[in-house]
């Protein structure tokens, strides 16, 4: 899920230039993943889903219903985080205490979704657009989508981390992710907290869904590999750690541009998930993350 | 009349139990005869007795999809040995069916080593495979180590993509030799040699969990704690589960290349459907059962069969999916069917049943047994995840 | 022993330290230490347990009790210290060889397996730690259990699941799981919190006959009025360090305690 167009051995400039570009981009499809696991403490394998409806979503009203790119993502960004907050009160709240109970579902869902994408709009992948144009940045050519991506995940990575730091929704956030009890006792209500961080968390996906559909298409299966990579960069940064999520979007960004362009160029998509499994054997609470993993 | 002490009042009931076999078997072993049959009754029409409705001729094409249906049971029996007793959640368990596969069609293929000799290699290299997902399993817990097995697959095919020489990639291999020759034409063979390996399968499996090593895995979802306070070691049992999950999952990965229904590809072996699939069969059939998951396995292996060959179609009233044959969305609405039913009755259709056959029973006579046949009060899920939520709250121990 | 030998924080005395060889009991714990990343829970606690006496593990709540238990019966890996058991060190080993060896243990908050009932519960305490066995239900072993549950008081319960338990018939469970083990060390966690004064003195007896009968127990808790009258010796733990050691009478006395305890009643 690359997009960048840049020669092999390039410059350091151009490197620093994709690598920054494409951990923007990874910090905000994993940031909404982040959010949920944090707060909810469980694995949202329907992030991927979210990824892809926010895409299409963005097809439908800006190719097919013609109102241009912008009105696509604004849509994109309103209605996936509607559905994942409908989603979760339908189906995820009553089970939310049960983590293998959500991963199943949220995994079967994920495929149903899949199914029906593929068989309303068919295997081929649709072409998004947002905005055309490209730009040349230290050597390399960068889109002006992929800026816009930048900028977005830039803008939105900042407010979050100022939302729950310094606001009481957001400490409140903070709290509930640290202890539904703690939080309760407080008369935070998990619950409220909860539907607040499925629908942002199906909001932003729904965003960085249209950024990615506007690089690569837009196809039924394209959440698969952003799931890998939200899992990735969560468990390396840590769970409940922005800060934890931003850097360990940076180091996968970072192996990832390096790994395509130093070793060898087919071996994309294999970053996110040695880094996982390394991460999971080696060190499971990652970089900044509490100890919840091993009893 | 016995001394009214407590291993008099067991031996009582006991002894009461003993006549009536539970009814539940006699369905199972009438359900196993009528598959063997089946064959015989070749080139018969079969139906619900109402014309028109789920039609279907057994005949060669029959046999065949029943065969894959077969193999899917025994995948999914091998899925519940790990998942449903010892809570391990397997979400990659194709990586097991598909090493099994491979590796026995790349001998075969490439070394022209027999089926005889290289479905054992698969099933060894399977078992490997359950060490190596099942020894850093035991450090990581729930969630963790269900998303372990559920990227493994993943990296597996990186590496036959990487390797795409030598694995054939994401079209994987062209197919290898048919077991002892039997091809298209033996469909009856085929299917019994199928049938032979399930009930072997089913027979090992229910063995080995309604011995000592089935109440073990079942406490070890239990509480892993008070296993070890009971003086057994549950990383020995946790292991022992992946890898007699993973070299079953193999060798019927293994046999199944060899057939002519089966080829060793991605999609067919270890991709995101398959590994969706049989979480949907075990949980359909009920989990933490053996019998259930084949069950299970069974009918999500031949019911969109059935569906495709009945040529139903959706109404044509329905939005989006009106007018479609059902046969094209199977898996969609396999996938709504489950979703509905965790929601409703996490264990299973199938502990439901015995649930209430139990309380039945249970209204007459002590306890049967323990939860290596069904489980009692809770559904499995429940049990799974009361650990893992214990230990997030934390003990208030100082 | 008398609480003469213990160390006095406060006065500014030298504490003595006391060292144990394996031989100074069946259960000997010599500069035990454990530390959770800053945090020191227990610090160089050192005690002795003679064969066949009911030693009493007395310290408030956050006193390092259940640490100190977590690190004997192999819970947790002990930072520093050593651990004898019948004259072997087994310091660090994993819980589940300690119950082979015979030590075992009672959990403070109960842990039964929900899915059984309490008779097998019991018979899973029985099953040898093999691969491939099967004793099962029908054999000597379902027997085996039943005998233990009624020895502990659960005779009329044994189809019972641990749902339909009261407290106290948890508490037996418990106590029966840890005797199927065939232990010669019992150590017991908090039993008495949430019985009523009748089921302690039932409990109680329950224990004295274990003893009789050839076990050596070692019984934690905060509550010390129920313990005192069962024990013959205990052990004092504050801040997880020892805080007073002696016989009932003496720790009653013990000024070191009574401030502990805040001048509570003992």
């Amino acid at each position: 899920m690359l997009g960048t167009v840049a020669p092999l051995q390039a410059n350091l400039s151009t490197v620093l230039v994709q690598i920054v570009i494409l951990s923007s981009l990874y910090a905000l499809v994993a940031l909404g993943f982040t959010l949920i696991f944090g707060v909810g403490g469980v694995l949202n394998l329907a992030h991927g889903a979210n990824i892809t409806i926010g895409a299409f979503v963005a097809f439908v009203v800006s190719s097919q219903m013609g109102y241009g790119g912008f009105v696509g993502l604004a849509a994109a960004f309103v209605l996936t985080g509607l559905l994942s907050g409908a989603y979760y009160l339908g189906l995820i709240k009553r089970i939310q205490d049960e983590p293998i109970m959500v991963m199943i579902i949220t995994l079967v869902t994920a495929v149903a979704v899949e199914e029906v994408i593929r068989f309303v709009y068919g295997s081929q992948p649709k072409v998004l657009t947002l905005l055309s144009g490209r730009v040349n940045i230290g050597g390399s050519t960068v889109t002006f989508t992929q800026l816009v991506a930048f900028a977005l995940s830039a803008l939105l990575i900042v407010g979050m981390f100022a939302f729950v730091n310094y606001t009481r929704q957001g400490k409140a956030l903070l709290a509930t992710s640290m202890s539904h009890k703690g939080a309760a006792l407080v008369g935070i209500e998990a619950n409220r907290i909860n539907l607040l961080v499925w629908v942002g968390a199906g909001a932003l996906a729904g965003a960085a869904g249209v950024f990615l559909g506007s690089i690569q298409g837009a196809s039924w299966a394209m959440g698969r590999a952003p799931l890998v990579l939200s899992f990735s960069i969560v468990v390396l940064g840590g769970i409940g750690s922005i800060r934890g999520s931003v850097l360990g979007a940076f180091v996968v960004g970072t192996l990832e541009i390096l790994t395509v362009q130093y070793v060898d160029s087919s071996l994309t998509g294999l970053t996110p998930l040695l880094v996982l499994v390394a991460v999971l054997l080696l060190r499971p609470e990652g970089l900044f993350g509490r100890e919840l993993v091993e009893a | 009349m016995s001394e009214d002490t407590a291993s008099g009042r067991i031996t009582e009931e006991g002894g009461r139990s003993l006549p009536s076999v539970p009814g539940r078997y006699v369905v199972g072993i009438v359900g196993l005869l009528l598959l063997a049959l089946l064959p015989l009754l070749a080139n018969m029409e079969l139906g619900l007795g109402v014309p028109g409705v789920f039609v279907f001729v057994v005949d060669d094409l029959f046999l065949l999809h029943l065969t894959t249906a077969l193999y899917f049971g025994m995948f999914a029996m091998s899925w519940d040995t790990v998942s449903g007793y010892t809570g391990q959640i397997s979400f990659g368990h194709g990586l097991f069916f598909a090493v099994g596969a491979y590796t026995s069609a790349l001998l075969n293929l490439g070394y022209g080593i027999d089926p005889i000799l290289s479905i054992p290699a698969g099933i060894v290299l399977a078992a490997v495979a359950g060490i190596v997902i099942g020894v850093p399993a035991l450090r990581l817990r729930g969630p963790y180590l269900s998303l372990v097995t559920l990227v493994a697959p993943l990296i597996l095919l990186q590496l036959f993509i990487f390797r795409s020489d030598v694995f054939g990639g994401e079209l994987g291999l062209r197919n290898p030799e048919n077991f002892l020759g039997f091809g298209v034409n033996d469909a009856a063979i085929v299917y019994y040699i199928a049938l032979g390996l399930f009930v072997a399968i089913m027979a090992l499996l229910l063995v080995v969990t309604r011995s000592d090593a089935g109440r073990v895995f079942t406490a070890i979802r239990e509480d892993e704690d008070a296993v070890s306070s009971v003086g057994i070691n549950p990383a020995k049992f946790k292991i022992f589960a992946f890898v007699l999950s993973a070299a079953i999952g193999g060798l019927a990965g293994a046999m199944y290349v060899h057939t002519p229904v089966g080829g060793p590809t991605p999609t067919e072996l270890m991709s995101t459907t398959v590994n969706v699939e049989v979480i949907i069969a075990a949980v359909l059939g009920g989990m933490g059962t053996i019998v259930g998951a084949a069950i299970g396995g069974i009918f999500v292996g031949i019911v969109p069969q059935l569906l495709d060959s009945s040529g139903w179609i959706i109404p044509g009233f329905l939005p989006v999916v009106g007018g479609t044959p059902v046969a094209d969305i199977d898996f969609l609405i396999f996938a709504v069917i489950t979703l509905f039913l965790l929601y409703v009755l996490p264990g299973g259709i199938l502990r439901a049943v015995i649930r209430n056959g139990r309380r039945v029973r249970n209204s007459r006579r002590g306890d049967d047994g323990v939860a290596t046949d069904g489980g009692q009060s809770e559904r499995v899920f429940t049990r799974v995840l009361r650990g893992w939520r214990e230990k997030r709250r934390g003990d208030d121990d100082e | 022993m008398s609480s003469e030998r213990q160390g006095s924080a406060d006065t500014g005395a030298t504490p003595q330290r006391e060292s144990y060889g394996p031989d100074d009991g069946i259960l000997v714990v010599d500069d035990l230490r454990k530390e959770f990343g800053g945090l020191v829970a227990v610090e160089d606690f050192s005690f002795a347990v003679e064969e066949q006496e009911i030693l009493g593990f007395i310290g408030p709540n956050g006193a390092g009790k259940s640490t100190t238990f977590n690190c004997v019966t192999g819970f947790y890996e002990p930072t520093a210290g050593t651990v004898w058991y019948q004259g072997e060190d087994v310091t660090g080993r994993p819980s589940h060889e300690m119950v082979n060896a015979g030590l075992a243990r009672t959990f403070q908050h109960f842990r039964p397996l929900h899915d059984r009932s309490v008779v097998d519960n019991v018979a899973l305490a029985l099953v040898p730690d093999k691969l491939f066995s099967f004793g099962g239900l029908r054999g000597g072993t379902r027997d085996r259990a039943a005998r233990l549950c009624e020895r502990v008081g659960l005779g009329d319960d044994l189809h019972r699941t641990p749902d339909e338990l009261p407290h106290a018939g948890l508490l037996r469970l418990e106590l029966a799981r840890a005797l199927a083990t065939d232990p010669t060390l019992l150590l017991v966690d908090e039993p008495f919190a949430g019985l009523a004064g009748s089921e302690v003195e039932s409990i109680s007896n329950l224990l004295r006959e274990l003893r009789e009968e050839g076990l050596t127990l070692v019984v934690v808790d905060h509550n010390m009025r129920g313990l005192l009258s069962l024990i013959d010796r205990a052990v004092v733990i504050n801040f997880g360090s020892k805080l007073a050691e002696g016989t009932p009478e003496e720790i009653r006395n013990d000024e070191e305690v009574q401030r502990a305890y805040l001048g509570g009643d003992l």
